[in-house]
């Protein structure tokens, strides 16, 4: 079993018994495709909500829509079936809270990263079978593609599974 | 088309500064965190040493690693600075460092590092406001600009979290910052501090502007 590293701005694929980690995720979002059948997965550590200027030489998983669709692509040529990809989701935190200044939560970056992931998995049609988002802490995330697990480590809650 | 073309072809970048200003950066960093160590002894009651080991400038994404990776547990202070050059600071304690100077300062030791008080979180939050403070102070008066920080915000979690959160609220990633290097020491336990200091882009070419070691 090797640990795949998807470090920010970037994606993936592993198949099992490989593992993909993403390590200190604050207001990014990881999003991780799986095809069960395959037991192959693809996971991005997304920085930035929508699409990226097209003419910019940008990282792969800079932006969320071009992310998802470069796994989409990555993985049908692997041999993934698009009917049995599922997704799971985690990340969007807001680390900081300014007392006097800070903008309504419901604005955050983290939050707005969120569902701007959200909404494309719904165009593509990819069902989102689980998710851990928001809160004000960072996360350490793993994905199985052997069993399709996501395992999430935070300071202050602990392992949990998701 | 494009103005923000125009615009990014207009700005110079941190990375950009000559060694001159780089010194001239140096010194006065130094001359504001010596500022900085009058306040802090003042406020402790008996001498702590301040020093300045390095200036340095590099990409905000490389700063994790330089601290000892993306999980290593940190308190994370965010100032938004406001004025004639706007932009943000960022104050990075280790995480034992965090509980070393929560315990000069109360005499206490932390009960629940996980989930500090109130009160433990205002003297983190005091002793970086004081760094910025007086590093902004200095900066102000040589270089003839208004800079003045928010009441900062606090997360004590891992560094790659407390970055990335800084590196999207500015929507960019290669972005470089000054990273200033502090070390507050007491005789029994040394403490080290990064002060990261990042002017906007559009904020950028004044401030560079007025750092020329020559000016006319």
């Amino acid at each position: 079993m090797r640990k795949i590293q998807v470090p920010l701005a970037s994606y993936s694929l592993a198949k099992s018994p490989d593992v993909l980690v993403s390590y200190g995720v604050g207001s990014c979002v990881v999003v991780a495709l799986f095809d069960p059948g395959a037991r192959l997965a693809a996971m991005a550590h997304v920085m930035l909500p929508g699409r990226g200027e097209e003419k910019r030489d940008l990282p792969p998983a800079m932006y969320s829509d071009q992310a998802i669709e470069a796994m989409l692509e990555d993985l049908i040529r692997c041999g993934s079936v698009r009917e049995r990809l599922v997704a799971k989701i985690a990340g969007g935190a807001q680390m900081f809270v300014f007392p006097l200044i800070s903008k309504d939560h419901s604005q955050s970056p983290g939050r707005r990263n969120v569902e701007t992931v959200i909404k494309k998995l719904s165009r593509e049609a990819i069902p989102l079978v689980a998710k851990d988002v928001g809160k004000n802490h960072g996360r350490s995330i793993e994905f199985y593609p052997e069993s399709g697990q996501m395992l999430i480590r935070t300071l202050s809650e602990g392992i949990k599974e998701i | 088309m494009g103005t923000s073309d125009q615009r990014f072809g207009k700005i110079k970048a941190l990375s950009d500064l000559t060694e001159a200003q780089l010194d001239a950066l140096r010194e006065m960093s130094h001359a504001g965190m010596v500022h900085a160590t009058a306040a802090l002894s003042q406020l402790l009651g008996h001498p702590l040493s301040l020093t300045v080991p390095r200036v340095s400038v590099v990409p905000l994404v490389e700063i994790p690693g330089q601290i000892g990776g993306d999980e290593e547990w940190v308190a994370g202070l965010y100032f938004k600075i406001r004025g004639d050059v706007k932009g943000d600071i960022l104050v990075l304690i280790p995480w034992n460092g965090a509980l070393s100077v929560i315990q000069i300062l109360t005499g206490k030791k932390t009960a629940q590092p996980m989930a500090l008080t109130e009160d433990e979180r205002s003297v983190l939050k005091e002793l970086a406001n004081i760094l910025t403070s007086a590093y902004l102070t200095v900066l102000s008066n040589l270089l003839g600009v208004l800079m003045i920080p928010s009441i900062p915000g606090l997360a004590f979690d891992m560094v790659g979290a407390v970055v990335d959160s800084l590196m999207i609220e500015r929507g960019q990633m290669g972005e470089v910052a000054m990273v200033i290097e502090t070390r507050f020491e007491n005789p029994a336990n040394g403490v080290a501090g990064r002060l990261i200091f990042l002017p906007d882009p559009e904020s950028l070419p004044g401030f560079l502007d007025r750092l020329s070691p020559n000016p006319q």
